[in-house]
Protein backbone atom coordinates (compact mmCIF):
# COMPACT_ATOMS: atom_id res chain seq x y z
CA UNK A 1 0.00 0.00 0.00
CA UNK A 2 1.25 3.49 -0.80
CA UNK A 3 0.96 6.31 1.77
CA UNK A 4 -2.39 7.56 0.50
CA UNK A 5 -3.95 4.06 0.55
CA UNK A 6 -2.52 3.32 3.99
CA UNK A 7 -3.88 6.62 5.38
CA UNK A 8 -7.29 5.95 3.81
CA UNK A 9 -7.42 2.61 5.62
CA UNK A 10 -6.56 4.25 8.97
CA UNK A 11 -9.08 7.04 8.40
CA UNK A 12 -11.92 4.69 7.47
CA UNK A 13 -11.39 2.41 10.46
CA UNK A 14 -10.93 5.36 12.78
CA UNK A 15 -14.20 6.86 11.56
CA UNK A 16 -16.05 3.59 12.11
CA UNK A 17 -14.82 3.57 15.71
CA UNK A 18 -15.90 7.21 16.20
CA UNK A 19 -19.35 6.53 14.82
CA UNK A 20 -19.95 3.27 16.71
CA UNK A 21 -18.69 4.92 19.94
CA UNK A 22 -21.42 7.59 19.69
CA UNK A 23 -24.02 4.87 19.20
CA UNK A 24 -22.64 3.01 22.24
CA UNK A 25 -22.81 6.18 24.35
CA UNK A 26 -26.58 6.11 23.99
CA UNK A 27 -26.92 2.29 23.67
CA UNK A 28 -24.23 0.90 26.03
CA UNK A 29 -25.70 -2.63 26.13
CA UNK A 30 -26.05 -3.16 22.38
CA UNK A 31 -24.21 -6.46 21.86
CA UNK A 32 -23.93 -6.23 18.08
CA UNK A 33 -22.43 -2.73 18.31
CA UNK A 34 -19.99 -3.88 21.01
CA UNK A 35 -18.84 -6.78 18.83
CA UNK A 36 -18.44 -4.40 15.90
CA UNK A 37 -16.42 -1.96 18.00
CA UNK A 38 -14.04 -4.68 19.18
CA UNK A 39 -13.55 -6.01 15.66
CA UNK A 40 -12.72 -2.61 14.15
CA UNK A 41 -10.59 -1.57 17.13
CA UNK A 42 -8.21 -4.44 16.38
CA UNK A 43 -8.17 -3.73 12.64
CA UNK A 44 -7.58 -0.02 13.40
CA UNK A 45 -4.65 -0.79 15.71
CA UNK A 46 -3.01 -2.85 12.98
CA UNK A 47 -3.64 -0.21 10.30
CA UNK A 48 -2.15 2.52 12.53
CA UNK A 49 0.92 0.40 13.25
CA UNK A 50 1.44 -0.31 9.58
CA UNK A 51 1.04 3.37 8.61
CA UNK A 52 3.41 4.60 11.31
CA UNK A 53 6.07 2.01 10.43
CA UNK A 54 6.18 3.16 6.82
CA UNK A 55 5.01 6.77 6.70
CA UNK A 56 5.63 8.52 10.01
CA UNK A 57 3.85 9.29 13.27
CA UNK A 58 0.11 9.90 13.67
CA UNK A 59 0.51 10.82 17.35
CA UNK A 60 3.42 12.26 19.32
CA UNK A 61 3.89 8.93 21.16
CA UNK A 62 5.36 7.49 17.97
CA UNK A 63 7.48 10.51 17.04
CA UNK A 64 10.64 9.79 19.04
CA UNK A 65 12.83 8.04 16.47
CA UNK A 66 16.21 6.49 17.21
CA UNK A 67 18.13 9.72 16.95
CA UNK A 68 15.62 12.41 16.03
CA UNK A 69 12.09 13.75 16.57
CA UNK A 70 9.99 12.85 13.50
CA UNK A 71 6.75 14.74 14.40
CA UNK A 72 7.71 17.62 12.08
CA UNK A 73 8.84 15.58 9.07
CA UNK A 74 5.67 15.23 7.04
CA UNK A 75 3.05 17.67 5.77
CA UNK A 76 0.35 18.67 8.30
CA UNK A 77 -3.17 17.36 7.68
CA UNK A 78 -4.56 20.61 6.25
CA UNK A 79 -2.13 20.46 3.31
CA UNK A 80 -3.56 18.96 0.12
CA UNK A 81 -0.45 16.74 -0.21
CA UNK A 82 -1.15 15.14 3.20
CA UNK A 83 -4.55 13.81 2.14
CA UNK B 1 -7.15 15.93 28.13
CA UNK B 2 -6.97 15.58 24.38
CA UNK B 3 -4.56 13.84 22.01
CA UNK B 4 -3.88 15.20 18.53
CA UNK B 5 -3.92 12.78 15.60
CA UNK B 6 -2.02 14.01 12.57
CA UNK B 7 -4.80 13.35 10.05
CA UNK B 8 -8.16 14.81 9.04
CA UNK B 9 -11.31 12.88 9.91
CA UNK B 10 -12.22 12.94 6.19
CA UNK B 11 -9.83 13.97 3.39
CA UNK B 12 -9.73 17.49 1.90
CA UNK B 13 -8.02 17.77 -1.50
CA UNK B 14 -8.95 20.91 -3.39
CA UNK B 15 -7.19 21.55 -6.70
CA UNK B 16 -8.70 24.92 -7.66
CA UNK B 17 -8.54 28.04 -5.44
CA UNK B 18 -11.86 29.86 -5.09
CA UNK B 19 -11.97 32.77 -2.65
CA UNK B 20 -15.68 33.33 -3.20
CA UNK B 21 -16.43 29.78 -1.96
CA UNK B 22 -14.02 30.23 0.97
CA UNK B 23 -15.83 33.36 2.09
CA UNK B 24 -19.08 31.39 2.37
CA UNK B 25 -17.65 28.20 3.89
CA UNK B 26 -15.72 30.02 6.65
CA UNK B 27 -19.08 30.60 8.35
CA UNK B 28 -18.95 26.95 9.42
CA UNK B 29 -15.71 27.77 11.26
CA UNK B 30 -16.69 30.89 13.22
CA UNK B 31 -20.29 31.66 12.22
CA UNK B 32 -23.52 31.38 14.27
CA UNK B 33 -24.06 27.66 13.51
CA UNK B 34 -20.40 26.75 12.97
CA UNK B 35 -18.20 23.96 14.28
CA UNK B 36 -16.34 26.14 16.81
CA UNK B 37 -19.58 27.11 18.55
CA UNK B 38 -20.78 23.50 18.36
CA UNK B 39 -17.67 22.16 20.08
CA UNK B 40 -17.64 24.86 22.79
CA UNK B 41 -21.37 24.39 23.42
CA UNK B 42 -21.13 20.63 23.99
CA UNK B 43 -17.90 20.66 25.97
CA UNK B 44 -19.26 23.45 28.20
CA UNK B 45 -22.61 21.76 28.83
CA UNK B 46 -21.09 18.54 30.20
CA UNK B 47 -20.60 19.69 33.78
CA UNK B 48 -24.24 20.22 34.65
CA UNK B 49 -25.58 17.30 32.61
CA UNK B 50 -27.28 14.69 34.82
CA UNK B 51 -27.65 11.74 32.43
CA UNK B 52 -24.55 9.59 31.92
CA UNK B 53 -25.34 8.83 28.26
CA UNK B 54 -25.69 12.54 27.53
CA UNK B 55 -22.39 13.34 29.30
CA UNK B 56 -20.63 10.76 27.12
CA UNK B 57 -22.20 12.15 23.96
CA UNK B 58 -21.35 15.78 24.83
CA UNK B 59 -17.74 14.75 25.38
CA UNK B 60 -17.41 12.64 22.24
CA UNK B 61 -19.46 14.84 19.89
CA UNK B 62 -17.73 17.96 21.30
CA UNK B 63 -14.44 16.30 20.41
CA UNK B 64 -15.59 15.27 16.92
CA UNK B 65 -16.62 18.89 16.28
CA UNK B 66 -12.98 19.89 16.80
CA UNK B 67 -12.10 17.52 13.96
CA UNK B 68 -14.78 19.20 11.83
CA UNK B 69 -13.37 22.60 12.70
CA UNK B 70 -10.05 21.39 11.35
CA UNK B 71 -11.68 20.13 8.13
CA UNK B 72 -13.43 23.48 7.55
CA UNK B 73 -10.15 25.30 8.19
CA UNK B 74 -8.40 22.99 5.72
CA UNK B 75 -11.07 23.68 3.07
CA UNK B 76 -10.76 27.47 3.52
CA UNK B 77 -6.96 27.23 3.59
CA UNK B 78 -6.78 25.20 0.37
CA UNK B 79 -9.34 27.42 -1.36
CA UNK B 80 -7.33 30.58 -0.61
CA UNK B 81 -3.73 29.36 -0.82
CA UNK B 82 -1.49 31.48 -3.05
CA UNK B 83 -4.23 33.84 -4.26
CA UNK B 84 -2.84 36.77 -6.25
CA UNK B 85 -4.02 40.34 -5.52
CA UNK B 86 -5.85 40.19 -8.88
CA UNK B 87 -7.72 37.01 -7.87
CA UNK B 88 -8.52 38.52 -4.46
CA UNK B 89 -10.12 41.53 -6.14
CA UNK B 90 -11.88 39.56 -8.88
CA UNK B 91 -13.34 37.10 -6.32
CA UNK B 92 -14.55 39.72 -3.82
CA UNK B 93 -12.13 38.65 -1.06
CA UNK B 94 -10.76 42.14 -0.21
CA UNK B 95 -12.71 42.67 3.08
CA UNK B 96 -11.32 39.44 4.59
CA UNK B 97 -7.87 39.89 3.07
CA UNK B 98 -7.31 43.37 4.45
CA UNK B 99 -7.88 42.16 8.05
CA UNK B 100 -6.41 38.63 7.96
CA UNK B 101 -4.30 38.36 4.76
CA UNK B 102 -4.61 34.59 4.06
CA UNK B 103 -4.67 33.57 7.73
CA UNK B 104 -7.57 31.43 8.97
CA UNK B 105 -9.74 33.44 11.38
CA UNK B 106 -13.03 32.29 13.01
CA UNK B 107 -15.73 34.56 11.61
CA UNK B 108 -19.08 34.29 9.85
CA UNK B 109 -19.69 34.67 6.11
CA UNK B 110 -20.51 38.33 6.73
CA UNK B 111 -17.20 38.84 8.59
CA UNK B 112 -18.54 38.92 12.18
CA UNK B 113 -15.91 37.48 14.55
CA UNK B 114 -16.84 34.30 16.44
CA UNK B 115 -19.19 35.10 19.31
CA UNK B 116 -19.95 32.82 22.29
CA UNK B 117 -23.38 34.49 22.45
CA UNK B 118 -24.35 32.16 19.57
CA UNK B 119 -24.71 29.30 22.08
CA UNK B 120 -25.85 28.61 25.62
CA UNK B 121 -24.84 26.47 28.55
CA UNK B 122 -28.04 26.83 30.52
CA UNK B 123 -27.29 24.34 33.29
CA UNK B 124 -30.60 22.52 32.69
CA UNK B 125 -30.40 19.14 30.91
CA UNK B 126 -33.69 19.44 29.00
CA UNK B 127 -32.99 23.00 27.86
CA UNK B 128 -29.41 22.15 26.85
CA UNK B 129 -30.27 18.96 24.94
CA UNK B 130 -33.11 20.71 23.11
CA UNK B 131 -30.62 23.40 22.07
CA UNK B 132 -28.14 20.74 20.94
CA UNK B 133 -30.70 19.07 18.69
CA UNK B 134 -31.66 22.45 17.21
CA UNK B 135 -27.97 23.30 16.73
CA UNK B 136 -27.40 20.13 14.70
CA UNK B 137 -30.38 20.97 12.47
CA UNK B 138 -29.23 24.57 11.98
CA UNK B 139 -25.75 23.38 11.01
CA UNK B 140 -27.33 20.87 8.60
CA UNK B 141 -29.33 23.70 6.97
CA UNK B 142 -26.15 25.79 6.63
CA UNK B 143 -24.44 22.88 4.87
CA UNK B 144 -27.50 22.49 2.60
CA UNK B 145 -27.21 26.19 1.72
CA UNK B 146 -23.46 25.85 1.08
CA UNK B 147 -24.07 22.84 -1.18
CA UNK B 148 -26.54 24.83 -3.29
CA UNK B 149 -23.87 27.48 -3.86
CA UNK B 150 -20.96 25.13 -4.73
CA UNK B 151 -20.10 23.47 -8.03
CA UNK B 152 -16.58 22.08 -7.39
CA UNK B 153 -16.75 18.32 -6.58
CA UNK B 154 -13.52 18.67 -4.51
CA UNK B 155 -15.43 21.02 -2.17
CA UNK B 156 -18.81 19.28 -2.31
CA UNK B 157 -17.40 15.91 -1.18
CA UNK B 158 -16.12 16.90 2.31
CA UNK B 159 -19.09 19.27 2.85
CA UNK B 160 -21.48 16.37 2.22
CA UNK B 161 -19.61 14.30 4.81
CA UNK B 162 -19.95 17.11 7.39
CA UNK B 163 -23.66 17.46 6.60
CA UNK B 164 -24.22 13.75 7.27
CA UNK B 165 -22.54 14.02 10.66
CA UNK B 166 -25.03 16.71 11.71
CA UNK B 167 -27.84 14.23 11.10
CA UNK B 168 -26.13 11.45 13.09
CA UNK B 169 -25.43 13.80 16.01
CA UNK B 170 -29.07 14.97 15.99
CA UNK B 171 -30.13 11.33 16.24
CA UNK B 172 -27.79 10.61 19.16
CA UNK B 173 -28.84 13.73 21.10
CA UNK B 174 -32.45 12.67 20.58
CA UNK B 175 -31.67 9.32 22.21
CA UNK B 176 -29.98 11.14 25.12
CA UNK B 177 -33.05 13.32 25.55
CA UNK B 178 -35.22 10.20 25.82
CA UNK B 179 -33.18 9.12 28.86
CA UNK B 180 -33.70 12.52 30.49
CA UNK B 181 -37.44 12.40 29.76
CA UNK B 182 -37.63 8.89 31.24
CA UNK B 183 -35.90 10.04 34.45
CA UNK B 184 -38.19 13.08 34.73
CA UNK B 185 -41.27 10.93 34.16
CA UNK B 186 -40.34 8.76 37.14
CA UNK B 187 -40.89 11.75 39.39
CA UNK B 188 -43.82 12.98 37.34
CA UNK B 189 -42.25 16.44 37.09
CA UNK B 190 -40.94 18.66 34.38
CA UNK B 191 -41.07 21.86 36.38
CA UNK B 192 -37.73 21.45 38.14
CA UNK B 193 -34.14 21.51 37.00
CA UNK B 194 -32.47 18.19 37.98
CA UNK B 195 -29.02 19.79 37.73
CA UNK B 196 -29.77 22.45 40.38
CA UNK B 197 -30.89 21.13 43.76
CA UNK B 198 -32.11 24.37 45.38
CA UNK B 199 -35.79 24.55 44.50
Amino acid sequence: MNRQQSLKRVRELSFMLDDIALFLDSNPHHQQALACYNKYRDLHARAVESYQTHYGPLTKCSAAGENRWTWLDHPWPWEKEAN
Amino acid sequence: MWTYEKKLQYPVRIAKPDARAAKVIITQYGGPDGELGASMRYLSQRYSMTDKHAIGLLTDIGTEELAHLEMISAIVYQLTRDLSPEQIKAQGFEPYYVDHTLGIYPCSASGEPFNAATFQSKGDPMADLAEDMAAEQKARVTYDNILRLMDDPDVIDPIRFLREREIVHFQRFGEAMNYVVEAQNKHNVYAVNPAYRFK
